[in-house]
């Protein structure tokens, strides 16, 4: 009998963490309902969708291979589209927040409301909230890329981070009142200091740009600087993102030299101030700071999610899981800096890296909007005049295939409760290989993608380090990347920066206009063709070794060769 | 696992890919050959056998790596011996893959099947008619990672080294695990059940049995 108790209270365990979950169902689901969405197709929203005033603003992002282009929509809060505009010649990144502008006047000019649009062909634009008319437009240099990072508003000055540094220009015209030349940054947000603007760049080096065009900087390694960096009262907070895990300096702002450093994890999102703390995330954790005197890690928070955190109801934060199906974070800091997370669903629950975006208005009470990979912006709001439309919205919003899934773990293990209690052992078995097999089904992508991982980082390094003679020479230390197609090569050499393979050979296949066709899986991206030649499918080495893993899971380091071969000819 | 996981050896041209399906055909036609004719009621239940667990098999596609045709393979093969196990593994292979794909893997798929056929006719998972669920379970979980490691073998084509496969190998554990898991579930709810079916046709024992005894009578 005791066995038996035994047992049930290990079945019991097993059922923890999904009571768990329905316990700590949040306000927001109590508190919301979604009253419309907005399908962008074949693209991803990579930036927080933005209310201002009685509009929503979206962005997109082409998704690799995909037919879209890269659009910023303006949307009335009920969810009809106000207008649209696209640039044909984005390059795919467009993830810059954007910018919303009162109406104002300054040293140089007045001018009207406005939306700052940084573009990914470096293009800056100001656009009229009302109706998309263009305002003025700024050319910003791109190599490869132009403008990815969050811009600023200093007094008149809009504070843009392009490319290859700051430039400062007029909010009434756009006209260029200084530009500093730094590192080529990627995502590297501005941030307006008392002095300078700070911001970094792709080789980890910290820069602070007067107002007059001047540079000072400080290398703080190997890394990138992907975030604007944040003031606090102990310093200057950045973070330095390594290969597989990263760092945050506390830097002092007289002479930018490091005053602390702390350990956090891979691939970190970009932190923000929350009231007397900071909150920072990465593929390990949600991490609450305090920075008074010093940095100082105050909680922490298994998660993962790499892009935006943002600014949700009742002073709490919101960020995506980074995952498959994993909903959002609902993130609460206590006045300890002590951290509460909820998971809840929003519709864009897939992977993710865009913040929601907020608002709390007496006509429409709060609202948040969703985006994510998935290209479909869900706007939820505290009232509950959802129209007709918004409710079959709703209903297909309904996850069948994960509400089945629960309920039959639920009937699995119930069953092996009962089976157990019972004492009839090969049926408490069946019940049991369900219940596991459910659970091995609905793990198996991520467990296949860690455990490709550790067996990739186990592996040594292939010997094969052949160099090719037609390479150039200034290609050596050097990210290469090498296409064989039709039994020619194509080859393009010369790229830093980029942490994986299928980063790369999107910048390779621009460079040497070479065109890629791509398919998202649940296991990462495959390639499905180089300039129309499909093939048997396509492979890749790295550094000469046979990569195992779907080439955005690639990581690379600076001097990596990536050579894509038609499957048939190996 | 991916691009070049997703890979299965070298690419056939139609002349090698028919010489495959002629050779693996015609290696099944062989194995059911016998002295003894079967019966139409014998070619109807291995004929239906064929084309349910095929279907099976095409119909589950989606679940990765879960393979029904395995415990099928170890239970035809207890049941109705080494040959006829390793016939229905080689049809079963030949006929899920006309629809899911079919190439130089389609070679290793076979085979790997037909030796759990093989095995399933050794390790008395059906002894005087009796199924044992305990050996068949274990059957079940062992059989998948021989049948992932011999699956595998369709990657070497001479560029690969030893280091390489190993990794390979190790890259795909856990869908051998799951592999596992999924026969598992399959012998603890239908091995009895299917066991039973083919239980109700004529061992070759018994029908070798039943010849001798004739002869002898006739002498």
């Amino acid at each position: 009998m005791r066995f038996r108790l035994l047992l049930v209270g290990v079945l019991v365990l097993f059922l923890l963490p999904s009571p768990q979950v329905q316990a700590e169902s949040s306000s927001f689901e109590e508190d919301f309902t979604l009253q419309w969405s907005h399908d962008f197709g074949d693209a991803y929203i990579t930036t927080a969708p933005l209310f201002a005033g009685e509009r929503l603003f979206v962005r997109t992002s082409a998704s690799w291979g995909g037919s879209s282009v890269p659009t910023v929509a303006s949307f009335t809060l009920e969810g009809e589209l106000v207008w649209s505009e696209s640039n044909a010649h984005s390059t795919h990144h467009d993830m810059a927040p954007l910018l919303h502008l009162m109406a104002g006047n300054g040293s140089c000019g007045a001018w009207p409301e406005m939306m700052i649009v940084g573009w990914s062909d470096g293009t800056v634009e100001a656009r009229s909230p009302s109706d998309g008319t263009l305002l003025w437009a700024y050319e910003t240099e791109q190599v490869t890329w132009g403008v990815t990072g969050m811009m600023a508003l200093d007094e008149d000055q809009i504070i843009v981070p392009t490319r290859t540094g700051l430039v400062s220009l007029c909010a009434s015209d756009g006209s260029m009142t200084m530009e500093a030349t730094t590192g080529l940054g990627w995502r590297n947000g501005v941030t307006v200091g008392a002095e300078e603007y700070f911001l970094g760049d792709e080789s980890g080096v910290l820069w602070g740009v007067a107002p007059n065009g001047t540079t000072r900087s400080v290398d703080l390694g190997d890394g990138k600087i992907r975030h604007a960096p944040i003031l606090t009262s102990a310093g200057l907070l950045v973070q330095l993102q390594g290969q597989q895990s990263s760092t945050m300096y506390v830097l002092d702002l007289v002479n930018l030299s490091t005053i602390q450093t702390l350990p956090i994890g891979p691939s970190p999102g970009i932190p923000t101030a929350a009231g007397a703390f900071v909150l920072a995330f990465d593929s390990e954790a949600i991490r609450s700071l305090s920075c008074s005197l010093i940095c100082e890690e105050v909680d922490r928070v298994p998660f993962l999610s790499n892009g935006e955190i943002g600014f949700a109801h009742d002073g709490q934060y919101m960020l995506p899981y980074n995952g498959n199906e994993q909903g959002w974070g609902l993130v609460n800091i206590t006045e300890y800096g002590r951290l509460q997370v909820q998971m809840v669903t929003t519709g864009a629950d897939g992977y993710a890296t865009a913040a929601p975006g907020f608002t709390s208005s007496v006509t429409h009470g709060e609202m948040l909007a969703f985006g994510s990979d998935g290209g479909v912006v869900y706007v939820h709001a505290t009232t509950t005049k959802a129209v007709e439309p918004a409710l079959e919205q709703n209903v297909e919003t309904f996850d069948w295939v994960s509400q089945g899934i629960v309920f039959l773990l639920y009937l699995a293990l119930g069953g092996a409760g009962v089976q157990l209690l019972r004492g009839n052992w090969a049926s408490m078995l069946k019940f049991l290989s369900v219940y596991m097999l459910l659970i091995g089904l609905l793990v198996i992508d991520q467990v296949a993608i860690q455990w490709s991982q550790t067996i990739d980082e186990l592996g040594t390094q292939s010997e094969n380090d052949e160099w090719d003679p037609s390479w150039n020479e200034s290609w050596r230390g050097t990210q290469i990347v090498s296409i064989t197609i039709g039994g020619e090569v194509h080859a393009a050499g010369g790229f830093e920066g980029y942490t994986n393979a299928l980063d790369l050979t999107l910048a390779a296949c621009e460079e040497l206009g070479v065109e890629i066709e791509t398919e998202s899986t649940r296991i990462g991206t495959y390639v499905l063709s180089f300039d129309g030649e499909t093939g048997e499918g396509w492979e890749y080495t790295l550094d000469g070794r046979l990569a195992t893993l779907a080439s955005d899971y690639s990581t690379i380091d600076s001097s990596t060769r990536v050579e894509w071969s038609p499957v048939e000819t190996r | 696992m991916f691009q070049a996981l997703g890979t299965h050896g070298p690419e056939l041209s139609p002349t090698m890919g028919l010489v495959l399906d002629v050779l693996l055909l015609g290696a099944a036609f062989w194995l059911l050959a016998g002295p003894n004719r079967r019966s139409v009621h014998d070619v109807v239940l291995m004929a239906a056998l064929v084309v349910s667990v095929s279907l099976i098999r095409v119909v589950m596609q989606p679940l990765p790596n879960i393979q029904p045709v395995t415990v099928a393979c170890l239970l035809v093969g207890a049941q109705l011996g080494a040959r006829r196990g390793a016939a229905f593994a080689v049809m079963v292979t030949m006929l899920s893959n006309f629809f899911m794909g079919d190439g130089w893997w389609t070679l290793f798929q076979a085979g790997g099947w037909a030796m759990i056929a093989v095995l399933g006719s050794r390790l008395s998972l059906v002894v005087d008619g009796a199924y044992n669920a305990t050996r068949t379970c274990f059957a079940s979980l062992g059989s998948a990672f021989i049948f992932g490691l011999v699956v595998s073998f369709s990657i070497l084509d001479g560029t690969f080294g030893a280091i390489d496969f190993l990794f390979y190998l190790a890259n795909g554990l856990p869908f051998d695990m799951l592999h596992a898991l999924g026969n598992l579930t399959f012998a603890v709810w239908f091995g009895a059940w299917f066991s039973s079916i083919l239980n109700e046709q004529a061992s070759l024992e018994s029908i070798e049995r039943a010849v001798v005894d004739r002869h002898g009578i006739d002498a």
